[in-house]
Parts: C-alpha cells; sequence; structure tokens
C-alpha cells in the first residue's frame, strides 16, 4: 500500500486514453535540493518524487517559498550556490541527469528539457532582437545557418501566432506587449522540438483575456507537438484547465498528488482540502471563506512532524513527532497524511 | 451636512488626461494619455464597489482621483452630495480623514524604518493632532481590530509576513475611522492560503464598522465575492455596470463577456464558457474611435467605429454601453 506511485510508471488507467500507454519521459526520485546558508540550512525541496508521461501535463501547485521553482531549477540542474541537490535522481528516458557532465547538460538544456519563466522582460535580452533570440537556440541545437535558421526561426514564430514574424524578426524585445513576449519566449522555448516543456508560472504577468489566449496556444501547441509538460503555478483555475495530473506541494515536499479531477473532487490531504475550501467561487455566492490560520514555515530548522500539524486542524501529537509516508489511495493517487495511513 | 440619499460617493464625468511630451530642454505636449475618460458611478453607503479591468485600463487612476493624489481634468467627485473638488482648503482635512486607501504591496506601501505605532499613528497626527497617549491608545485599538496583538506596536514592518503586513495597511486605514476604505487589489501580492483570511476581515470590518468599499482587483472572483456592484472598465471608461449577480449572470457588454470567460473556475466541473478575445489592449494614447472595443469585438458593425456608445439602462440596476442588445 505504501509504495510511490513513480516507481510503477506502466500503471494502466482506463480512464486517460491512448497517453495512459503513453511512455514515461520524466522520473524524479526523492530528490532533495538544500541551500546551506549562514541561518542553517534550508531543505527547499527535500524528497520530491513525480513522474511525467508523453503529451501529459503535470501541475506543481502550493505557495510561494514551497519549492516548486527549486524543483524545476533542480531538474535541469541550475542551481548556484549555496544550493546543492543533495541527493535523489532525475531520469530523462532513464538516464540520470544528475549523473551527466556538465558538457552534456548544456546539449539537454534548450534541446530536451526547456523552460518558460515567469515574467518574459527579465528572460529576453532587452539588448538582442527577437530574431536573434529565438535564432540562437536552433542555431546551438540544430546546428543551422544562414538562409535555413532565418526560415525556421520565421516558422517557429509563426507557430506561436507572431503576425508577420518576418517584420518581426529585426524588433526588439520593448517593441511588443507582455502576451506577445512571453509568445517569443515560448517560441525559443519549443524550436528545438524538446521532450519535457517546463513552464513556471507563464501567465502570471499577463492580464486575463491574455493569459486564456497564452494557456490556449499552449494546449494547441502541446498536442501538435507532444511534448510532456510540467506547469508551476498557484492558480487553481489554471490546473483544472491545463493539468492532467497534479502536485500539491508544502514547505519542499509533494504532500498530495492525484489525478486533476480526483483533487477536485476527493483532496484527501487537509493542506489540499482547506486550500480548496479557501477559494471564492464565481460561481453562486458564498458569505464567508474557509481560512487556513497561520502562515507556511520557515524552511531553516523545519520540526520533525509533518510541516502542516501546526496549521492542520485535524492533527494531533503524532503529527508533530513523524513525517507521515507517502501512502497510494489508489493506482494514481497518493498522499502524506498520517490520517490516510 | 448629512444628505437624505443613501449615495456615499459619487463620480460624474470624471477625466484625468497626462500630457505626453516630446523633446528634452524643451517640452511640448503632442497628445494625451486618457487615462480616465468619463467614469460615472456611485457607491451606496455600506456597499462595496468592484471595479475590474486589464492593466492599464485607468483603475488606479481612477481610485487616485478619488484619493485626492490627482488633480482632475475635469468632472466632479460627490462625497456625501458634496463637490470636493470646491470645497475650501480647511473642509479638505475632513475629507481625507474619511476617505482611506489600502494598496496592492504591503512591502511598499509601510515604509521600513517606522515602526508599527508611527505607520499607524500618522494619519491621526496629521488629521487630528491628537496627544500622544490617545494615539497609542487607538493603535492599539485598531491592532486588535485587524486581528494583530497590541504589542506588536513597537515592531518594525520587516518583522512581519505578507499577510500581517496587509492587515498593518488595513489597520493605518481604519485609525482614523473613516467611511470610504480604497482598496486597490488588497490581496493580490498575499499567497492563496492567506487570501481568504484577509477578505474575511476585511468584510467582518465592513459588516461591524458599517464602511463602504472601493475594490480594485483583477481577480474576478475576488471581485465577486466582495461586491455588491460591479464597473468594468476598459481603456479609460465605465462599459459596464450594475449589481454583481446581475452581470456575472447576464454579462451584456462583449468585453464583459469575454473577461469572465477568461476567468478560469477553480473546479474541473464548471463548464468553461469559451469566448476567447483576440487581439490586445490599444494604447490610450490613441484609443480606437466610436466604440474603444470594436477592433476586438466580434459583433462589430459599420456604427460601432463611428460613434461612442454612451451608459443606457438595461435592467434596474444595469447599464451597458453598447449600441447592441446582446444580453446573455
Amino acid at each position: 500500500m505504501t509504495q510511490k506511485q513513480s516507481q510503477r510508471p506502466g500503471a494502466i488507467d482506463s480512464n486517460l486514453g491512448d497517453s495512459s500507454t503513453a511512455r514515461t519521459v520524466l522520473e524524479v526520485n526523492d530528490l532533495r535540493t538544500y541551500f546551506f546558508t549562514r541561518e542553517g540550512v534550508v531543505k527547499a525541496v527535500d524528497g520530491v518524487s513525480f513522474f511525467l508521461r508523453e503529451n501529459e501535463t503535470i501541475g506543481l501547485v502550493g505557495e510561494s517559498g514551497c519549492g516548486k521553482s527549486v524543483t524545476c531549477l533542480s531538474i535541469l540542474r541550475l542551481i548556484a550556490r549555496p544550493g546543492r541537490i543533495v541527493s535523489g535522481r532525475v531520469l530523462l528516458h532513464g538516464e540520470d541527469l544528475l549523473k551527466k557532465s556538465e558538457r552534456e547538460m548544456a546539449q539537454i538544456r534548450g534541446r530536451r528539457i526547456t523552460m518558460i519563466l515567469q515574467d518574459p522582460m527579465t528572460s529576453l535580452n532587452p539588448v538582442f532582437t527577437i530574431g536573434n533570440q529565438v535564432a540562437e537556440a536552433i542555431q546551438i541545437h540544430q546546428k543551422a545557418r544562414g538562409h535555413r535558421l532565418r526560415e525556421r526561426t520565421v516558422e517557429i514564430l509563426r507557430l506561436v501566432r507572431i503576425p508577420s514574424p518576418e517584420m518581426r524578426l529585426g524588433g526588439y524585445p520593448h517593441q511588443m506587449s507582455g502576451g506577445m513576449r512571453q509568445r517569443v519566449v515560448g517560441a525559443a522555448a519549443l524550436s528545438c522540438r524538446p521532450e519535457v516543456l517546463i513552464a513556471d508560472e507563464p501567465t502570471t504577468s499577463l492580464d486575463v483575456t491574455i493569459q486564456a489566449q497564452y494557456l490556449n496556444l499552449l494546449k494547441e501547441l502541446q498536442n501538435r507537438l507532444h511534448v510532456a509538460m510540467i506547469f508551476v503555478t498557484h492558480d487553481f483555475g489554471i490546473v483544472a484547465k491545463m493539468c492532467d495530473r497534479v502536485a500539491v506541494m508544502y514547505a519542499g515536499r509533494i504532500v498530495e498528488s492525484a489525478r486533476m479531477r480526483e483533487l477536485f473532487h476527493n483532496p484527501l490531504h487537509p493542506y489540499t482540502a482547506a486550500l480548496l475550501r479557501s477559494l471564492p467561487a464565481l460561481e453562486g455566492r458564498q458569505e464567508w471563506l474557509t481560512t487556513i490560520e497561520g502562515q507556511p514555515p520557515s524552511l531553516v530548522n523545519l520540526p520533525p512532524g509533518c510541516t502542516f500539524a501546526p496549521r492542520c486542524k485535524q492533527g494531533d501529537d503524532h503529527c508533530l513527532e513523524e513525517y507521515p509516508p507517502s501512502v497510494g489511495v489508489n493506482e494514481t493517487h497518493t498522499v502524506s497524511c498520517w490520517r490516510a495511513v | 451636512m448629512l444628505s437624505t440619499s443613501n449615495i456615499l460617493l459619487e463620480t460624474k464625468s470624471l477625466k484625468k488626461h497626462f500630457p505626453v511630451t516630446k523633446g528634452f530642454f524643451r517640452q511640448r505636449a503632442t497628445g494625451s494619455i486618457r487615462a480616465v475618460d468619463g467614469v460615472s458611478f456611485s457607491i451606496n453607503r455600506g456597499e462595496t464597489f468592484g471595479l475590474v479591468g486589464e492593466s492599464g485600463c485607468g483603475k488606479t487612476t481612477t481610485a487616485r482621483l478619488i484619493l485626492l493624489l490627482e488633480q482632475p481634468t475635469s468632472g466632479s467627485i460627490l462625497f456625501e452630495g458634496e463637490d470636493i473638488l470646491t470645497l475650501p482648503e480647511t473642509r479638505l482635512k475632513e475629507y481625507s480623514k474619511s476617505v482611506q486607501a489600502v494598496f496592492q504591496d504591503p512591502y511598499g506601501s509601510l515604509d521600513p524604518r517606522m515602526k508599527v505605532r508611527d505607520i499607524i499613528g500618522e494619519p491621526l497626527v496629521v488629521t487630528q493632532a491628537l496627544p500622544r497617549k490617545a494615539v497609542s491608545e487607538r493603535v492599539k485599538e485598531v491592532l486588535l481590530e485587524v486581528g494583530l496583538e497590541p504589542k506588536s506596536i513597537n515592531r518594525f514592518p520587516h518583522q512581519f509576513s505578507g499577510g500581517q503586513r496587509q492587515r498593518i495597511a488595513v489597520a493605518r486605514a481604519l485609525a482614523s475611522e473613516p467611511k470610504v476604505i480604497i482598496l486597490d487589489e488588497p490581496v493580490s501580492a498575499l499567497d492563496v492560503s492567506i487570501r481568504a483570511q484577509l477578505m474575511n476581515l476585511l468584510k467582518a470590518l465592513q459588516e461591524r464598522l458599517g464602511l463602504t468599499y472601493l475594490l480594485i482587483a483583477h481577480d474576478l472572483a475576488v471581485v465577486k465575492h466582495m461586491s455588491n456592484c460591479l464597473g468594468v472598465m476598459y481603456v479609460g471608461s465605465l462599459v459596464e455596470h450594475g449589481g454583481a449577480d446581475e452581470i456575472y449572470q447576464h454579462p451584456c457588454h462583449p468585453y464583459t463577456v469575454g473577461l469572465l470567460s477568461a476567468a478560469l473556475p477553480a473546479s474541473p466541473d464548471v463548464p468553461a464558457r469559451e469566448v476567447i478575445l483576440s487581439g490586445e489592449v490599444p494604447s490610450p494614447i490613441n484609443p480606437p474611435t466610436g466604440c474603444r472595443f470594436h477592433p476586438r469585438c466580434s459583433h462589430t458593425k459599420e456604427i460601432c467605429s463611428e460613434e461612442e456608445p454612451v451608459l443606457r439602462k438595461v435592467a434596474a440596476h444595469h447599464f451597458v454601453a453598447c449600441h447592441f442588445d446582446l444580453g446573455g
């Protein structure tokens, strides 16, 4: 019962359609990334495991500081000092990325695994043209040059629906709107047909109507390019729209993971349940919202017990003493809570 | 002074145009940004008016005009029936005491070098010239009101978390016993699990103290939860306003329809209303002629680019600025 789902990636699920038989692209096993600061060891990611199949989107959900972004950066091995990946495995088609040399990693980043960051104004270089920046990835990874490089760049800009891409090639990021800039970032990320696309809150800086356009575009491109996606967000509306499976993170660990619908209908971890209940609904009218008292804990010197226990309404003494194991409730649903054991 | 009507705050064709200048040494105006271009709405006593719209549509400028942080180009602001733009200087202090604000970013809106005592006490010292002891009594009182401990009076903002800082900002707004609080994106900088706490606090305070809120937010679920009335802004003007439930159920303006369908329900079972607006928000320097929404609208006809629609009544408390009857 207590074995982790991630160790049985081949589990067949009738409701999932063709993707159930799809191969596992990425597997993260017991990943731990710590930051060794003067104040103490910050356990930003503390034993995170999940897997990702072809053409599938997994949502990493949680509040700021819960380790979503550090998990993503660890997959690409982009952790700078004083941070270090302490242990774990990141398997891309069975090859452990944590054992690769820096040179081999450079061949993987931007080609097999790519990333879209939150703010397009900081991820694009203001002094280079759009054409330059999108072409860079194609030039490095696909060894295209001259005429062919230009053609490929225009093609990929057209794919993300930049109007008149030939004209835009010579433009600079500041000449574009936020939505268009983020599409350029998307173009650069998808230019080499990656196997895994990590989207770290890609629509947080966009307006709602532009966000809707962008999410639809990403979904459509995923269907066309069959890329597996990790979608980092704190917005359950985006999760409901984009994700096939969801992993909820709290204080550096995944506390619950399940298929998207199941998580919404049957949240088992008190944190997930409380979070879902605390959201104001668009339909109907409610007088008071359910709140989660207190705040997320500091990641320095975490107590031994369940990290959510101090805020949990159902917790007891046992919760404060020992961290609960990950329990598989069914084929695809796991939860770390003593009440579920 | 007290008017008999239930309307507490009202704006009438409020306009704010910022000049666009060219030249470095000799600046000359080459045009203007019509940030707010003829906005009229009214807020009833004890109610919440939600102002929604995308960034750059003039929500915050409207709030700044009401707070008298900007001088309007034209139009009037009525508070308890009096035009505050024509009030003498001596009466303005009274007005600024009654209208307070909570801003988006609790990290930017609190001075890091001031203690909580001074942050919350400042409006009291400025508007009421209370003695020191009375100020600290009042500060402790409002701290309790927002759910913080009175003993935190001598701490600095950095010793608080984001949610607690926003509570301090609310306490500062409450200190001078205002009638209206302008909430400019009060929860968008906070974490999901903290948002509900603050929204409940704001609602409880409204109930207990009979406050009137002007809420500015881009999260439609938040606005819906908090507001009685709703105004939808697009490039400087109101395109639709009325009762919040009415607008959510029967949006009439095509922009409101698009905005509502872009809001993602936090549940997989609510069928998403799929009306995705194409295009982007036009610049307020050179807004489209006629209806400002016509380049993005799917119902656009000839008249839309020629004539600017005015707000007209479609139901008891529901006004829309559109040439056509598109009520859903």
